[in-house]
Parts: C-alpha cells; sequence; structure tokens
C-alpha cells in the first residue's frame, strides 16, 4: 500500500471517529490527585462558612467553596481526567515554609506520596501583606494622642519591593521578611513531590483596591478613603501586589525551565488581570471601591463586633467562584494533564490501558461505546473527546489510542508543539521517521523507556508545529512502518 | 399666535436644558441632596432601609462610635491642652483607636464609614498636636482643628440626610 493511499485510509477512519470538542485527558496509569496548597487566598478564607483555624473553604456543612475547590468540581464535571480527589490543605497565615508541611497532609489525607496537580498561593505572608495593610489602617494598639503621624502605610514602595525580592531569592533575606525558603526553593520542593507529567499552577494575587481615578466622584474628592484606605496610599498597595505578581510569574518561569525535562510543567495565573481587573470596563472590575467588589472591606465579627482582621482584604466567594472559573479554563486550555507520561507502560487514557478489552474496561464502570468500522472497533468514552481509540478485530483489545489535535498529547508532545522545541528536549531520544514531501510532513516517533511503547507525530514543515499524534504499541501504528492497524 | 407658541417653544426648550444641566451635576454618583447642607450634598443618597440600618446600628453596636464623635466636636474648635489631656484620658478609657475601625466597619453605609474613619484620623491628628510639647506641633495645631471639624460637620450632615431619607 503505497503511502498516499495509507493516509487516505487514516483519514477514512478518522472521518469515522473524530469527535468535536477539545480534548483534556489524563494518560497516568492511576486516576490523578490535586493538593490545593497556599495561604488565605487559597484556603478560602474571607469567604462565609470557612471553617477552622485554617479557615478552608470546603463544604464541610455549608456551601464556602474556595477556588481550588471550585476549580476541581468544575473539572471533573465537564472534563474528561479521572480524579481520585482533591486535598485543600492550604492554610490561613502560610508562608513559603509551610508548603511542605501542607503536602504531608495531603499525603495523608489522599493516601498518595505524589500529586499530578498541584495548585498554591504563596507569598504575601512572607513579605508581611496583612501587617502593613494594618499599618495603613492604623491599626496598631497605640492610645489616642501617640498615633503615628501622618496615618496611612508606614512602609514604603522601595522597602516592599525589597521584600519580594528577598522572596524571589534576589536578595538576601533580612528586615521585613518572614520565613526562610524563596520562591526557587519553594518550586523545587514542590517538585519533588510531583510525578513526571504532573503540572503545578501558581496563583497570583489580586489588586485589593481600585485606582482611585476610577472611585465614584465623592470618594475621589470629599472622603478619599476605601475601606480604611487612604487614597494616597492605593498606589503603594497596588505597586506592591503589581510587583509581587511579577516576581511570581518570573520565578515560576525559572521553575518550569528547570523541571521541563523532567516532565513537570510549571504554570502562572495573573487573577489580578483575569478574573479581577480583566478590562478597562467598570463591569470587569472587582477590587474595593468599585462597581461591584469581589474581596471583603473591612470586616466585623458579629458577636464582638471588633474588627475580624482576617477576613478583612480576602475575596468573597463570588470572588473565588470566578478564580475557579478562570483556573479550570486555563487547565483545559493550557495544561497538559497527560504530559510526561512517558514512562507509562502500558500506555493508556486514565483507566483505560492497552491490551484491555471491551468487557475489562467496562468492568471499571466506565461507559465505554463501540463503533463497528472495517476492521478494527473504534471505542469512545462519552465526554472523552479528541481521542481515537481502536481495537482490531483480530484481537478485540485496545491496540491503538490517537490524539486527534486540541491540547492533550502523551509523552510530553502535544499538537502545537514547536518542533525545535521538542528536538532541543528530547535530543536523541527522538527518532526521525522519514519525510512525506507530497504531506508537506516531518515524521518523528519517541520510544518508551522499554521500548515497547512510543509516542509518534507528524510536524507540519510550514509551521514547524506538531500536527497529528498517536501513542501505542510499537509495530501497531498507522505509518509508515507498514504495519498499518485498521487498514 | 405663531410668535407666542415659537415663544413658549423657546422657553419650555431652555428650562429642558436647564433641567437636563441641574440634575446631570449631580449624577456621577447618583447624589441626593434632601436636606443635606454643604458637602454632604454631594454624597450619594441611601435607601430608607440602608438609612434605618445606619442609624439602627449607631444607636446599638456602634455607639460607641458616637463618644468618638462628641470628642471630637469638643476638639473642634480652639482645644485647650487641657480639653485634649481630658478628652484623650476618657477616649482611651472607653474606645481605641484600633476599636474604631472594626466598628466603622460595621456602618454600611460607606460614605459615612468613610467620613467616620476620616474623622478617627483627624482627631487622632489633634489629639498628637495637642498633647505634644514640640512647639512645630503646637503651631500646626490650628490647621488640623479645622480638618477636624470639616469631618465632624460632614458627619452631622450625612446623619441628617440619612434621618431625612429614613423619615
Amino acid at each position: 500500500m503505497t503511502t498516499s493511499r495509507t493516509w487516505a485510509m487514516l483519514w477514512l477512519l478518522l472521518g469515522t471517529f473524530i469527535v468535536t470538542g477539545a480534548p483534556a485527558f489524563g494518560s497516568f496509569d492511576h486516576p490523578t490527585v490535586w493538593a490545593g496548597i497556599g495561604d488565605s487566598y487559597s484556603s478560602g478564607e474571607g469567604i462565609p462558612g470557612a471553617r477552622g483555624p485554617c479557615q478552608r473553604g470546603h463544604h464541610q456543612g455549608t456551601d464556602a467553596t474556595a477556588w481550588p475547590v471550585g476549580a476541581y468540581e468544575l473539572l471533573i464535571d465537564d472534563e474528561a481526567v479521572v480524579f481520585q480527589g482533591m486535598g485543600l490543605v492550604a492554610c490561613t497565615g502560610a508562608i513559603t515554609d509551610d508548603a511542605e508541611g501542607q503536602l504531608d497532609e495531603a499525603s495523608d489525607r489522599l493516601d498518595r506520596s505524589e500529586f499530578e496537580i498541584v495548585t498554591l498561593s504563596f507569598g504575601g505572608n512572607n513579605i508581611g501583606f496583612a501587617d502593613v495593610l494594618l499599618g495603613c489602617l492604623d491599626v496598631n494598639n497605640l492610645p489616642w494622642g501617640a498615633l503615628d503621624l501622618p496615618g496611612g502605610c508606614d512602609v514604603s514602595e522601595a522597602e516592599m519591593r525589597d521584600r519580594i525580592d528577598m522572596l524571589a531569592g534576589k536578595a538576601p533575606i533580612g528586615r521585613g521578611y518572614r520565613g526562610s525558603v524563596t520562591l526557587p526553593q519553594l518550586y523545587d520542593r514542590i517538585a519533588d513531590r510531583v510525578p513526571s507529567g504532573g503540572d503545578v499552577l501558581v496563583v497570583g494575587y489580586p489588586h485589593l483596591v481600585e485606582e482611585p481615578d476610577r472611585w465614584p466622584r465623592w470618594q475621589r474628592t470629599l472622603l478619599p478613603y476605601c475601606q480604611g484606605i487612604q487614597k494616597r496610599d492605593v498606589p503603594l498597595i497596588r505597586s506592591a501586589t503589581g510587583y509581587l505578581n511579577e516576581q511570581l510569574a518570573l520565578a515560576v518561569e525559572d521553575a518550569d525551565e528547570r523541571h521541563h525535562d523532567e516532565g513537570i510543567r510549571f504554570h502562572f495565573l495573573d487573577v489580578s488581570r483575569d478574573p479581577y481587573e480583566f478590562s478597562e470596563s467598570p463591569d470587569d472590575r472587582h477590587a474595593l471601591c468599585s462597581r461591584d467588589p469581589w474581596l471583603n472591606g473591612l470586616t466585623t465579627g458579629i458577636s464582638s463586633g471588633t474588627l475580624r482582621k482576617e477576613r478583612s482584604f480576602h475575596p468573597t466567594q463570588e470572588g473565588h467562584r470566578n478564580t475557579a472559573r478562570v483556573v479550570a479554563d486555563y487547565f483545559r486550555r493550557s495544561v497538559r494533564m497527560d504530559d510526561g507520561a512517558w514512562e507509562l507502560t502500558p500506555i493508556g487514557i486514565g483507566p483505560i490501558a492497552l491490551g484491555m478489552s471491551a468487557e475489562e474496561v467496562r468492568a471499571l464502570g466506565i461507559d465505554l461505546r463501540t463503533e463497528r468500522g472495517p476492521f478494527c472497533d473504534a471505542w469512545k468514552v462519552p465526554g472523552v473527546t479528541g481521542i481515537r481509540m481502536a481495537a482490531p478485530r483480530s484481537s478485540g483489545v485496545l491496540e491503538s489510542i490517537s490524539i486527534i489535535g486540541g491540547r492533550s498529547g502523551a509523552g510530553g508532545v502535544v499538537p502545537g508543539d514547536s518542533e525545535a522545541e521538542l528536538l532541543n528536549r528530547f535530543g536523541a531520544r527522538l527518532k526521525s521517521a522519514g519525510r512525506f514531501p507530497e504531506l508537506n510532513d516531518r515524521y518523528y516517533r519517541l520510544y518508551g523507556n522499554a521500548g515497547e511503547t512510543a509516542v509518534q507525530f507528524t510536524v507540519d514543515t510550514s509551521k514547524g508545529e506538531v500536527a497529528f499524534e498517536e501513542a501505542g504499541y510499537v509495530g501497531q501504528f498507522y505509518y509508515p512502518d507498514g504495519n498499518e492497524l485498521c487498514a | 399666535m405663531n410668535r407666542t407658541l415659537a415663544l413658549l417653544f423657546v422657553t419650555a426648550v431652555i428650562a429642558a436644558i436647564i433641567g437636563v444641566v441641574l440634575l446631570g451635576s449631580g449624577s456621577d454618583d447618583d447624589s441626593a441632596g434632601s436636606g443635606a447642607s454643604g458637602q454632604a450634598s454631594k454624597l450619594p443618597g441611601a435607601t430608607a432601609t440602608d438609612a434605618a440600618t445606619t442609624l439602627d446600628y449607631l444607636e446599638a453596636g456602634g455607639a460607641q462610635l458616637l463618644l468618638m464623635h462628641m470628642a471630637a466636636l469638643e476638639l473642634g474648635s480652639d482645644p485647650s491642652s487641657d480639653d485634649c489631656n481630658a478628652a484623650a484620658e476618657r477616649l482611651n478609657r472607653e474606645v481605641s483607636p484600633e476599636e474604631i475601625v472594626g466598628l466603622s466597619a460595621g456602618v454600611n453605609d460607606a460614605p459615612l464609614q468613610a467620613a467616620l474613619l476620616r474623622e478617627r484620623d483627624q482627631l487622632a491628628q489633634v489629639l498628637a498636636h495637642c498633647l505634644s510639647e514640640n512647639p512645630g506641633a503646637a503651631a500646626r495645631l490650628e490647621q488640623v482643628v479645622q480638618a477636624l471639624a470639616a469631618a465632624t460637620d460632614l458627619i452631622d450632615d450625612r446623619v441628617d440626610q440619612l434621618e431625612d431619607v429614613r423619615g
């Protein structure tokens, strides 16, 4: 059979199997586990019903839903990743030094030493942001007559930047900094607890107060206060938050560079933009003193009537709900749930492994549908899109899994990846397997450790990007080695 | 007849323009100046329910805010050092600056909350300047006292507004 005929057959078959929608699936050899570590901005403090000394919003008899829990629920509802569970172990007041303890807690709770997904927000408490805010409010236990003058924030912008540089590991740790673990150290320690193929998502901090120029006129001119924060202090607070997010993003980028080859990806999500200040439109802005704030202002205890320093200036349930939405969207769009699953032998999708029969898959409780083709059965699982699973009638077991576009891949390769980057990443492991000039493609194969499984893919030479990919047992691919499964 | 109609039409247009200008001048923040005087007329309106909630709070849980306000009124006009000492002593016995922040958080009327926090800051400045032995501080006392007086006036006006709305 000629190559073009092979392709013709392939596309004929694909015509039968392609389903619309973008794929997202886990191809770990066990279900995915998610650890939600971090500080109060991850734990859910600020949401009515957040409980316990850590102020965690994970239901427990209330509707309180912190963003990690909300994002997890969105993903299990509409994606095909097979989750074993998630542990929200973030805690109010936590600093970077507490991360390992939180991961231990997640291990105990989930009975797993490693986590395919780790989400977090850390750093705000290291730089003493809460105390800085209390200083801005002059909440400092001083008596009348001794209140510091002229009032307002007690630290300078330069001092805040110094502390953030300490956090980022760019300056020696010194005065004003809490803890000893810098961001690079934190991310490396987290990477030790993430298997190849796992993802770490770092979430930044929202701006607390809207830009004063956008405040209502009476507040700009007559009473220049926003929840006790003086107008003149807002630039300092916004600038510090912006610089913190900038340094978090850079540290995440560096961590991704360091751990990319291990198959661990680091991601940063700047929530100060999306969802909190998505555009210039007042409808899309949600800091305090905006039209529709998603943060608590000054908050008092119902019984005591005293200021609840902790809950104040933390996101409301609406803030968490929208952050959850953005995080879930980010996972769907950008995170490869299955990258680096290379070591898996036999390769599979979630709980489905190569070599399984349809009966065995159904015995796992999976709603497997089969479609009869000329030589093979095509397998489909409702909700799992963009994946083609083929079981030749001769064997009756799953022998090929193909990824037919979108956001997912196997072995750390995803359609859309740059050819140059893959060559750089995999080096000699990436085997060139020919070229098809008439199709404007180059063709590569990446073998698994035992040599029994492989991922192969074509590169669209006009773009230099991965165009089509499939994974399976060596010898069971469509092309170009002559073993044309299903043809 | 035609000239009369034309005159009437022009008069109506001018009246409409004046009306739009007057309404527009307060439209930025839904200002409602019912019964308000001075700068308070630039503050946004409140619903009867919100006004009632705020005023009820000031009479119950937030009553200590009024202690601060009373002290501010006393010191809002040429205070002596004896006045300042007495006020500081009384306030420190009754309600701390930190507690004022917590109590203000319970005020659901945003302008009044901001006005109370501003009054706290101005009162603290007056006391600090008044009790200071630094001659420079004493020289600035008059200026901070004026600022405190403006802060207390605005609170009084806002409370009047809320009472008018509550009915």
